[in-house]
């Protein structure tokens, strides 16, 4: 090759080695000029010779090919790097002497350089730079593409440059001597190596089975992704000493010990053992004068190795290793890439050890600061450790992404780093895995981290003596409410029966109740006694209610009147509450250890059965007063309880308050699954307190209501949606994002949740509360890197109940506290972040939480392998696309069988939150290379997948249209008609979206009560397909399976959803077609007599019913409706067997001033629960700007949602108090049933019907008050004799 | 992985869990003395820890 041979002077052509192409490929993909644009900076201290500076410069490019090398990418078959005979040395003096902020300029000054592109196809591809600094001082600075040089060539030069400036200032020729070896003879190897099929097949081996090494620490700051920091840090003598001499113990360069630390630091930022790094090494051929030429010789190979054994055992391992990989070590990465599809690492190994700086240190009168090498690199982190060629000194250089890392992160990476290299040096024979990659100051500070404040508990150390005394209001039920001294005098009495059935101090007492108002005295009557209470809940299989009466040991069990016949199934002696209740002699209270059990919860169990969590007095004390600390709960809190005590989230909302002085309220069941009943309620009591899972916040949010007034939302069970935090946080009420196991008890972390931010962490710990970060060996980790999070302090449970071995695998020691206690592993991967809280992640395990629930998926699959039909069964929990889960089975059968024969046998066996929504049948399950199921590659729900249950194609176009809306809303690939919406994963929230959905398609306005009577597609098709064209009938069925029609009509307000529970009791047996008033949609006509109103009524009734006999029942102003009609039906010669008249006063139908004081009409109909003042609202003046104040504040009608809504309901509540005020009913002569509440004494007993009735009259006594006894769980009574009496009519 | 050697350990309240055979033990627990595979050392706790109330109450009971 000689200079006469080319076209511009090209003397040699050769293709580019795979790191140099891979930098220019990912170079242009970012379009970004600085990627690989290296920069070297060093300052001098001599004298500035600028002609004997460009002489040694024009030199070294002489002697240097690489320095006179282009690339040239497309012209060619392949890309080639053109070598050329000369190439114009770009050179550059910048005067800056006597300038201010010299540093400031100069650091400018590199910041702008780095952007600054080179052209690629025009040598050469760099430029010098001096900056002239003082009178005997200049900055050299060396910015060039990394393509052509790595850091070994780039320091060589240097110290070539400098020891050619000396001579020439001297006036010697500089000595520049060219190699004989080339870059390209390493291009070469490079190739052979690429085809060494024992190299490929060596890195396939390293890298068989492994996980990318990816850092899983989340981006700092986006802003900065791809800006390379880089900080020095210096190891003191005594370590660089200790390494030295223990390399040399061990037989093994400083290098490798220095790599086992590396790797050591790296599984603490990995959060694994199973390390891969990055290691540069060095690819130059094995020529004698190798050393000497430049180029890019460097390539980065995946190291692997898993921690283990001693220090000195490990680094021996890792010298195996590298000597291992030596033969192999110019394979290059991109190869191994392109095989595996990923990269394996993120962190990089360097050591560099510079004999060139020997040069460098000689120069007569030239002296150096160390130079600072700007590199660009692709790994988010690199660790350089630089040695002096003697060996004295030891530098860390961290070169980092700072986007990735700042500065406080990359300073504990490197003091952890220089610990573990003491601690190597110290004790070789040490553990490695037990030995800390974190520094002992940042391991105190994580100790410092992990600890909740800390909360003295003074006082008694049994619950029952902490709650409350005095005549203060303590419990409000549905059935009635108790101050405290009613409270203890329940207990007392309770607690006395247990103890005269054999019941004493530490035995589990089952409770199979309802939450009614004997609930609470029945659990303190349990804990009174010293004895523990098994929540039973009644709505449970009762096989697994058998299961837990039996495995906790119950002798005794307490039952409310409606869960008899579920006891009665159950082995433990059945104790009926109420009996308890009227115990004569009360038991004295039980003093009882902090350690005593207070109660015991079965929870999902991973080995296919139930786990029985005991908790202990301290920890429920602990929590109680922890949290009512953070809440600042006294005696005005009044606190909502929403959930089963089957599930420990009962516990504060019912203690908390009566430890404080304050009350609880009791939400039935049924108040709490429907969002619209729950609304109500939370909106009828100002200042509440609630907690439940995010499924419940969403489902009332969906329901219109607002958090507006409340004391505080507390939302846990599950990860906290950062949209539902906005919904929720809006209004400014405190919202909390609390977090916990029930091993540790209900809640061990809290955190208020601000209003704005990306996602919700899951806050701080709680008072005498310790939570820590761990890897699987339980060492820390390092701040920001995920690991498993182990709960210690007051909240740890005692046992799981008769499980020793499970106990001892979720209960292990505490290597923190010193004080031989338990930390629980929580199976959640969490992270720390900055501010200090805390991140969930994701499971370790195959636990989930659905709508709050904790399911072990195994416990599910065990129920469906036990199939005959099933060869094998696997549950999965997707999230659909509205932020809840869906269970899912998936099943691979042995026989035919379908969903609705799963679903029944789950049912047996499992609570109804465990019971899979849909069920997906495949041949076979899909699996990993190693034989187990792979979950990961489970198939979505959809497409060829058969969702269990009926298959009825749709008939009509109304179903079809239906069955569209329900695949939508359940995310099911497709829906029987005849299939039940409520089994297939609806909920009431989701029948909300349903209604919404169908008048926005079917442009049909159905009630969500609708959803609950007609539950199936079919169904809900007939009953909007009779209501069509577009007219919203006035007569609605409520359910539709029975025969005798009972036409019930409606109250004052209009509407009927007030006997939705009244209709699903008599489902099967009457079937109800509800009556509701004219105008309460746009468009209809407002009656205000009661002879039109019974005109219209009655014309619908004939359409449904033409002929007689007729019953008739209304409830309030229903009732003088029902007398009416029924006395026109008789006019008209039909027969009318049954007439009802519910709870009504017919000369006093509604309150008089309601009729002429619209001010009033507006504060009762939309105020309720909301505290508004008569006269404020009377200052607005129009009816308009009330009704919009009033929906400004958060009315509690979920039917309300704009101003014309709310004056329309006003003008049919007026309309109808005309109606019935303006006229006296005539006497009706047919048999009546009069029902009345002696609970709210009324005058007459019989509220005045003898005037009006001149026929026989019987009347019936119904339980409850005015306003519940519709409820669900009063109405019971009313619909038995409605079904007897309608029933034998015919 | 699944060959790593476990102890069964006890604290002071003669409670039972699972260390890392070969490390040090945490302060205020010492092992029993049976080593095996985490599921063996699990086994054995099965048998020999038959009383998981701790000790302290189990004295005052």
């Amino acid at each position: 090759m000689t200079s006469t041979t080319t076209r511009r002077g090209v003397t040699d052509a050769y293709p580019l080695s795979r790191l140099q192409a891979g930098m220019i490929y990912h170079a242009e993909l970012a379009g970004d000029a600085s990627y690989y644009h290296d920069i070297y900076s060093l300052r001098v201290h001599g004298p500035w010779d600028e002609d004997a500076f460009r002489h040694a410069l024009h030199g070294l490019v002489a002697a240097h090919e690489t320095l006179r090398t282009s690339f040239e990418l497309t012209k060619f078959s392949e890309p080639l790097q053109l070598v050329h005979a000369e190439a114009e040395v770009p050179f550059e003096v910048i005067d800056l002497r006597g300038h201010q902020d010299l540093d400031g300029t100069l650091e400018r000054w590199r910041r702008t350089e780095v952007g600054n592109a080179f052209d690629l196809s025009s040598a050469p591809l760099f430029r010098f730079v001096v900056h002239l600094v003082g009178e005997n001082e200049f900055h050299f600075w060396w910015s060039f593409h990394h393509a052509i040089m790595d850091g070994w060539s780039l320091h060589s030069a240097v110290a070539e440059l400098f020891a050619g400036y000396a001579a020439a200032r001297q006036g010697r020729d500089p000595q520049f001597a060219t190699p004989r070896t080339r870059f390209r003879d390493f291009v070469a190897l490079e190739l052979d190596a690429l085809d060494d099929e024992d190299a490929e097949e060596f890195w396939q081996g390293e890298l068989a089975g492994a996980e990318p090494a990816l850092l899983p620490t989340p981006t700092k700051r986006a802003d900065a992704i791809g800006t390379v920091e880089v900080s020095w840090h210096d190891a003191p003598d005594k370590t660089v000493v200790g390494v030295t001499e223990l390399a040399e113990r061990l037989r093994v360069p400083v290098r490798t010990v220095l790599l086992a630390a590396h790797l050591r630091v790296s599984a603490a930022l990995l959060g694994r053992h199973d390390v891969i790094t990055g290691v540069i090494g060095n690819g130059r051929p094995e020529t004698s004068d190798a050393e000497q030429v430049k180029g890019l010789f460097i390539g980065t190979y995946p190291f692997r190795l898993e921690l283990a054994d001693s220090w000195s055992g490990f680094v021996a391992s890792v010298f195996a290793k590298e000597t291992a990989i030596l033969p192999h070590r110019r394979y290059p990465l991109a190869a191994m890439v392109e095989h595996t599809g990923w990269n394996p690492f993120d962190i990089v190994f360097d050591f560099r050890r510079f004999r060139s700086y020997e040069g460098l240190s000689s120069q007569d009168d030239l002296s150096f600061d160390i130079g600072a090498y700007y590199e660009h690199t692709n790994f988010p982190i690199t660790s350089g450790f630089v040695m002096t060629p003697d060996g004295s000194s030891l530098r860390l250089q961290i070169r980092y992404d700072a986007g990735r890392f700042d500065p406080a992160d990359v300073d504990r990476i490197s003091r952890g780093y220089l610990a573990v290299l003491e601690r190597i040096a110290t004790d070789p024979e040490s553990s490695v895995v037990a030995t800390s990659a974190l520094a002992d100051e940042d391991l105190d500070a994580l100790a410092a981290h992990a600890a909740g404040p800390k909360l003295a508990l003074d006082g008694p150390a049994g619950l029952y003596q902490r709650i409350e005394t005095g005549s203060e209001l303590a419990v409000r039920a549905v059935d009635g409410e108790l101050d405290y001294d009613e409270l203890h005098d329940l207990a007392g009495r309770i607690g006395g029966y247990l103890a005269a059935a054999g019941v004493k101090r530490g035995d589990p007492v089952g409770v199979c109740m309802n939450r009614n108002r004997l609930l609470l005295p029945a659990l303190l009557g349990v804990l009174r006694i010293g004895a523990n209470y098994v929540p039973l809940d009644p709505e449970y299989p009762i096989d697994r209610l058998r299961y837990i009466a039996e495995h906790s040991e119950s002798a005794v069990l307490l039952y409310d009147e409606a869960s008899a016949a579920v006891a009665a199934e159950l082995k433990p002696q059945a104790l009926s509450v109420e009996a308890a209740a009227e115990h004569d002699g009360a038991a004295a209270p039980v003093e009882v250890s902090g350690d005593d059990i207070a109660y015991t919860i079965y929870t999902s169990g991973s080995t296919g059965l139930p786990k029985g969590v005991q908790v202990r007095h301290r920890a429920v004390i602990n929590l109680l007063e922890s949290l009512g600390e953070v809440l600042d709960a006294d005696e005005d809190m009044v606190h909502l309880a929403t959930t089963s005590i089957s599930f420990d989230i009962h516990v504060n909302e019912v203690f908390l308050p009566l430890i404080r002085g304050g009350s609880v309220l009791l939400a039935a069941r049924e108040q709490v699954s429907d969002g619209t009943e729950l609304r109500s309620l939370i909106e009828s009591e100002p200042g509440l307190a609630a907690q439940g899972p995010p499924a419940m916040w969403r489902m009332l949010l969906d329901a219109g209501w607002r958090p507006y007034g409340m004391s505080h939302v507390l939302c846990g069970g599950e990860a906290f949606p950062r949209e539902l935090a906005d919904r929720l946080t809006a209004d400014g009420v405190p919202v909390w994002n609390v977090y916990g196991p029930t091993e540790t008890t209900v809640w061990s972390a809290v955190q208020r949740v601000a209003a704005t931010g990306s996602m919700v962490p899951i806050g701080r710990p709680l008072g005498n509360t310790t939570m820590w970060i761990l890897d699987k060996q339980m060492a820390p980790v390092f701040p920001g890197v995920p690991g498993e999070l182990h709960i210690g302090g007051d909240g740890v449970a005692r046992a799981y109940h008769r499980r020793p071995d499970l106990t001892a695998d979720r209960f292990v020691p505490d290597p923190f506290s010193g004080n031989g206690s338990r930390l629980y592993r929580t199976g959640d991967l969490v992270r720390t972040l900055d501010d200090g809280t805390y991140e969930y992640l994701e499971r370790v395990d195959l636990q989930v939480k659905v709508r709050g629930y904790r399911i072990e998926l195994e416990e599910i699959e065990a129920r469906i392998d036990t199939h005959p039909d099933v060869s094998m069964g696997v549950a999965a929990a997707p999230m659909g696309s509205d932020g809840e889960r869906i269970l899912v089975g998936y099943v691979v059968a042995r026989n035919e069988i379908d969903g609705a024969k799963l679903r029944e046998w789950c049912s047996q066996a499992l609570p109804h939150y465990m019971v899979p929504q849909a069920w997906v049948f495949l041949d076979e399950l899909p699996k990993t290379p190693n034989g187990k199921v792979d979950r990961k590659a489970l198939p979505a729900i959809g497409g060829e997948a058969s969702v269990g249950g009926d298959t009825t194609e749709p008939g009509t176009e109304t179903e079809r249209v239906l069955a569209e809306i329900w695949r939508e809303v359940l995310e099911l690939p497709a829906v029987g008609v005849h299939a039940n919406f409520f089994d297939l994963g609806g909920h009431s929230l989701r029948a909300l979206r349903v209604v919404l959905k169908v008048r926005e398609r079917l442009q049909v306005e159905l009630p969500v009560a609708a959803m609950i009577h007609a539950s199936t597609i079919h169904r809900l098709a007939a009953l909007i397909d009779r209501d069509k064209p577009g007219q919203n009938p006035l007569v609605m069925p409520l359910n539709e399976t029975g025969r005798p029609t009972l036409f019930l009509f409606h109250p004052l307000g209009g509407h009927v959803f007030g006997y939705a529970p009244l209709s699903r009791e008599l489902d099967g047996k009457v079937t109800v077609q509800a009556v509701r008033a004219s105008g309460m949609e746009p468009g209809e006509p407002l009656r205000d007599s009661l002879a039109d109103l019974v005109d219209a009524y009655l014309t619908e009734l004939r359409a449904i019913q033409p002929h007689g006999p007729y019953n008739l029942a209304g409830w309030c102003m229903g009732a003088s409706v029902a007398v009416e009609t029924a006395r026109r039906l008789r006019s008209e010669g039909e027969q009318v067997d049954f007439l009802g008249l519910i709870v009504a006063n017919p000369f006093d139908p509604a309150p008089r001033i309601l009729l002429n004081d619209s001010t009033a009409l507006v504060q009762h109909m939309l105020g309720e629960g909301l505290d508004l003042d008569y006269d404020e609202l009377a200052a607005l003046g129009d009816t308009d700007r009330q009704v919009d104040y009033v929906l400004n504040r958060g009315s509690s009608r979920a039917d309300v949602s704009s101003v014309d809504d709310a004056k329309r309901l006003l003008a049919v509540y007026q309309a109808n108090a005309r109606a019935i005020t303006a006229r006296t009913l005539p006497d009706y002569d047919g048999e009546a049933h009069v029902f009345v509440l002696p609970a709210e004494n009324p005058t007459p007993p019989d509220m005045g019907w003898s005037k009006i009735l001149t026929g026989p009259v019987r009347q019936h006594e119904l339980p409850g008050g005015a306003t519940t006894f519709l409820d669900p769980d009063q109405v019971s009574q009313l619909a038995a004799i409605l079904a007897a009496e309608v029933g034998s009519a015919r | 992985m699944s060959t790593e050697l476990f102890a069964v350990v006890r604290n002071d309240e003669e409670q039972h869990s699972v260390w890392f055979a070969g490390r040090q033990v945490p302060a205020g627990w010492w092992p029993v003395g049976f080593e095996g595979s985490r599921q063996e050392c699990l086994d054995h706790i099965a048998q020999i820890w038959t009383d998981l109330r701790p000790l302290s109450l189990r004295s005052a009971q």
